[in-house]
């Protein structure tokens, strides 16, 4: 018997593989392990630094308390502005507080009923609904698995959102609608919150969900630029996707995809 | 009689704000100060100061912290009766589950205010003087009102 063919020896090649393999395997770690770090470096700065704000505040509260009689208009004027600088730290170290913790704490599943959650949603944002006359509008939501108290928070965000960004003499106007799709194999939930709001350019669509990111000025806008951040790393932590499309005063519209049934017990 | 309060903090200037806030609501109230559980926990037991009204325990200080002290008292036969509010720069709503489960009279998160110390020191007072029975509740809303 004869066989005719080539012999190549490829041990080399393996294992220059498996070394590879290995090294990726590690620096995927050490990244994961740093991430950790900086994630509980995050939560414990912010949690030290809320300390001395505190107290900047108290103090400048208490001195305009003590000079209330005598102080004249200008230092009036300092004052405030000392106390809207350390209000705006505030929001924005409870924004690293929360957005760390949300990677940090795992949650149990469960089924969460979008309906509800919309509802606890609208009484908490009560006063703000009233307040711009905001109209929110949705129905059937689909009841889905995952961690109820960030699914609050992404809807919180978005809604919240929705309405500070709405025209000045209009009328927030937010409606849900939802689609059952099914993609490579998974079945989720396609979730569209659109508004009738001031919009935003479409070459921002990916930027506004970075960490930080703002479109505005804070004076004109309040906020931590973290609340959009804040959503795509709930919806990741779901295994579902979130992207935007708006123009320019032409309102914005948000699309979420979330699994109807988790695999993991936590997020 | 005069009221007693008696605060356990480490943080000086929390401790002293509280106690201006009060005395400018009630001159006769009785400001007893601790640093930390153990020295409060001394200042009891060796009858250094007489039984206080009330507790405002601070969680995080050195030495014995606010559980560990909560603890405690509520395990003595001679103190545990003595409400004990929480005061800690927390907000979340798990320290507050936390104070409850260990007895805790009530939990607040310390304000950014001075107006707001004055209003805390003020229901204390009234509290202590017997018009506000409503206490325990409204440190409950006072609680709700940071939700994270």
């Amino acid at each position: 018997m004869k066989w005719i063919g080539a012999f190549t020896d490829i041990h080399d090649q393996k294992e220059s593989e498996q070394k590879l393999e290995a090294l990726v395997a590690q620096r995927t770690l050490d990244l994961e392990r740093s991430n950790e770090d900086l994630q509980r470096f995050a939560h414990v700065a912010s949690h030290d630094l809320k300390e001395p704000i505190r107290k900047i505040k108290t103090f400048a509260s208490r001195l305009q308390d003590e000079l209330k009689n005598s102080i004249n208009e200008k230092g009036k004027l300092y004052l405030d502005k000392v106390q809207s600088a350390t209000d705006r730290m505030f929001t924005m170290i409870d924004g690293v507080l929360i957005y760390s913790g949300i990677n940090a704490s795992e949650q149990p599943i469960e089924n969460v009923d979008l309906n509800k959650i919309m509802k606890d949603i609208e009484t908490d944002l009560e006063l703000l609904i009233q307040q711009k006359a905001a109209v929110i509008q949705h129905h059937q939501l689909p009841i889905i698995e995952g961690a109820s108290v960030l699914l609050y928070q992404l809807f919180y965000n978005l809604i919240n959102n929705s309405i500070k960004f709405s025209k000045p003499y209009e009328s927030p106007v937010i409606t849900l609608t939802s689609n059952i799709i099914e993609e490579e194999g998974i079945v989720m939930a396609r979730i569209i919150v659109e508004d009738n709001g001031i919009g935003f350019d479409a070459e921002n669509a990916e930027k506004i969900f970075d960490t930080f990111a703002r479109l505005h000025s804070k004076d004109k806008y309040e906020g931590t630029g973290l609340g959009l951040a804040l959503c795509k790393k709930i919806i990741q932590r779901h295994k579902g996707d979130i992207y935007a499309r708006s123009e320019p005063g032409k309102g914005s519209q948000f699309f979420i995809f979330l699994p109807l049934r988790q695999e993991q017990h936590f997020v | 009689m005069s009221k007693k309060i008696l605060m356990v903090d480490d943080d000086a200037d929390d401790a002293q704000i509280f106690e201006e806030a009060l005395l400018e609501m009630d001159p006769a109230v009785i400001f007893y100060r601790a640093w930390d559980g153990q020295e409060a926990l001394d200042s009891l037991e060796q009858k250094k100061i007489e039984v206080p009204h009330l507790i405002f325990l601070d969680i995080n200080m050195p030495g014995m912290n606010g559980w560990e002290f909560l603890k405690l008292i509520k395990k003595n036969a001679f103190f545990k009766h003595i409400p004990v509010i929480v005061y800690s720069t927390a907000s979340l709503q798990r320290e507050a589950d936390i104070a409850e489960d260990l007895g805790a009279f009530g939990f607040l998160s310390k304000p950014h205010d001075f107006k707001e110390v004055k209003l805390i020191t003020k229901k204390i007072t009234e509290y202590l003087n017997g018009n506000f029975p409503e206490l325990k509740e409204w440190c409950r809303e006072w609680a709700f009102r940071n939700p994270l």
